[in-house]
């Protein structure tokens, strides 16, 4: 398993906020602490933490739309 | 009386008037070399302690109980049997070392062994803090609970009739902190227990330990909750939708009552078949071949208000079934797969609108639902403290099936939300949590394939929320700690579930308000 930071965009309708990241399988967090009523369609991106297996890691490097900012490898018994 | 207020009086109650009568206390304070006398005639009393110390480590200087150790030292101090009492307490203050690999500190259900095969709190330095049970540990991994060398910190651990209560007081909890609740360990002979083990040369210290029974109301098991609901009313009004099927009808290769919109001959269509997509009667069949917005509604719906929308899809030859609001959003139940969609949604807006998903959607609807849902009265409860909703699953699960548990909510359209939601191939449940403004959702925690669970817990405290689940009697973190001041002074709690779940308990305790626990 890996840790990774992303830079993804906000899939933001009317109704949702959803970044576009957790398509991917997972564990993904919001690592911004934007409140809901600081959520802006300009800039529409936020940094997003996730937990992904080495498959995932390697798709998320290969997708346009998604920008690896940091990823390291999860030691085993770590918390 | 607010429920904040009536909790501050009831944690002041549990010593006054009978005075602390201890079952072991120890404040460590003549000074003894290593080795020490086994057992230990603790000070000032009651109690005993039996030391193993192989290889001399263990002695008392400067009024504290000090574990001098090396590596491969794993010294055991551990009190007489006690039996097992609801409210039964153990408190005690640690100072860790440089590097101690595990303090394992504790009720331990066996004489001479580490603690937390029965009930234990194990400090990690570089990890943090960690509740263990019957042998199966968990990370906390909440801020404040990496627990650093040179740090004096106190613990406590209440037992309840299955599992106890863990508190801490010190370094960023400048009071004493329900730090987690766990309901499984049921072991009838508690050893107090110190122990630790060390990866190179470090000297942790101990300043007391004591055992006391606490009285009301730690000595029940939801003594301390603010809310405890086992009784929930959630109801599923009448049918809304004119021709819901089985058996549509149709006129002109229409579905009466609905209203067609984007329909373009051999592109977009709705046509009348037989259930599986074949020719015939009775089912309807929806196909998009591009990218063009094409649906069919009715306008039964009401703003803010909370319906399940369902469906029995009989073909999916491609894309997915779709059943949502006007908006196409947060109300947007989805299944790729045949048989039964099902969930509960707010609408933000009145139309129930019914599609495929575009660019090669292929789907038939054998019947098609939408009903108001009488959602549970809203609890008052605490913004700070530890959310419990537990459940029982559907056995044969659908797709968009969901089971929320909402807590800093002010009304219907303010709160946030931790859930589980059955993914739209029917493969996994997921876990989620959103903050809720206006009804507007915004997903801040997706882990994706979270096995079972039959309990979410969330522990929010000031700006900060940390999600778990429970599945049989292990507790696994999901996703990350969500730093947000969203809601932050909310104190309302509510159940929120799809009509196949079965909700059991809604329970929420203080993060706080033990003042109590500093008079032991």
């Amino acid at each position: 398993m890996n840790r990774v930071t992303v830079l993804t965009k906000w899939t933001s309708n009317t109704g949702a906020n959803v970044a576009d990241v957790v398509r991917y399988p997972g564990a993904w967090t919001d690592d911004t602490g934007q409140r809901d009523d600081q959520i802006s369609p300009d800039p529409n991106v936020v940094v997003f933490y996730g937990e992904v297996d080495d498959v995932t890691l390697d798709a998320l490097e290969a997708d346009a739309d998604v920008i690896v900012l940091q990823s390291e490898v999860i030691i085993d018994g770590g918390a | 009386m607010t429920a904040i207020n009536y909790l501050g009086l009831r944690m002041l109650l549990p010593l006054f008037g009978s005075g602390i009568t201890y079952l072991l206390r120890d404040e460590f304070t003549t000074t003894e070399a290593a080795p020490m006398t086994s057992p230990r005639t603790a000070e000032p009393g009651p109690g005993t302690w039996t030391i193993v110390d192989a290889t001399n480590k263990v002695s008392i200087a400067s009024g504290k109980l000090m574990f001098t150790l090396a590596n491969t030292d794993a010294p055991r101090v551990y009190g007489s049997v006690l039996t097992r009492v609801t409210g039964r307490t153990m408190l005690w203050e640690v100072t860790p070392g440089t590097a101690p690999a595990r303090l394992d500190m504790g009720f331990a259900d066996t004489a001479g062994i580490v603690p937390n095969g029965g009930l234990a709190i194990l400090v990690n330095l570089s990890n943090g803090v960690q509740v263990g049970q019957d042998g199966s540990v968990l990370y906390l991994d909440q801020t404040g609970t990496v627990h650093t060398a040179g740090e004096s910190r106190q613990y406590a651990i209440v037992i309840r009739s299955a599992g106890g209560f863990f508190f801490t007081k010190g370094g960023t909890f400048t009071e004493w902190t329900l730090l987690f609740v766990l309901g499984a360990s049921t072991d009838a002979s508690l050893y107090p227990s110190l122990t630790s083990t060390a990866t190179a040369a470090s000297t942790s210290t101990f300043d007391y330990a004591r055992v006391v029974d606490l009285g009301s109301p730690f000595n029940s098991d939801y003594g301390i909750a603010v809310v405890d609901t086992q009784t929930f009313t959630q109801a599923l009004g009448a049918e809304l939708l004119t021709n819901p099927g089985p058996t549509f009808t149709f006129t002109a290769d229409n579905p009466d009552g609905y209203t067609v919109t984007g329909e373009s001959g051999g592109i977009r269509e709705v046509t009348e078949v037989a259930s599986g997509g074949g020719a015939g009667t009775g089912s309807l069949r929806l196909y998009n071949t591009d990218a063009t917005l094409f649906y069919i509604s009715q306008g039964v719906l009401s703003v803010g208000s909370f319906y399940e929308a369902s469906g029995n899809v009989s073909a999916v030859v491609g894309g997915s079934a779709q059943l949502a609001d006007g908006n196409i959003t947060s109300f947007n139940i989805q299944s790729t797969v045949t048989g039964v969609v099902r969930g509960i949604r707010r609408a933000l807006s009145a139309t129930a609108l019914i599609r495929c998903s575009a660019s090669g959607g292929d789907i038939t609807f054998d019947s098609l639902s939408y009903k108001l849902v009488t959602l549970n009265s809203q609890s008052t409860a605490v913004a700070d403290g530890v959310f419990d909703f537990s459940f029982t699953l559907p056995a044969s699960p659908r797709p968009g099936e969901r089971c929320e548990l909402w807590y800093r909510a002010n009304g219907s359209g303010d709160f946030w939300t931790a859930y589980v939601e059955r993914n739209v191939g029917n493969t996994a449940w997921d876990l989620k949590l959103d903050s809720v403004s206006s009804g507007v959702y915004t997903n801040r925690i997706t882990v994706t394939g979270v096995g079972t669970p039959i309990q979410i817990r969330v522990i929010a405290s000031g700006n900060l929320h940390n999600c778990y689940t429970l599945e049989g009697t292990t507790w696994t973190k999901r996703g990350a700690e969500v730093n947000n001041s969203t809601h932050a002074t909310n104190t309302g709690v509510r159940a929120v579930y799809s009509s196949t779940v079965t909700p059991s308990r809604l329970t929420v305790y203080p993060r706080t308000g033990y003042s109590s626990l500093d008079t032991i």
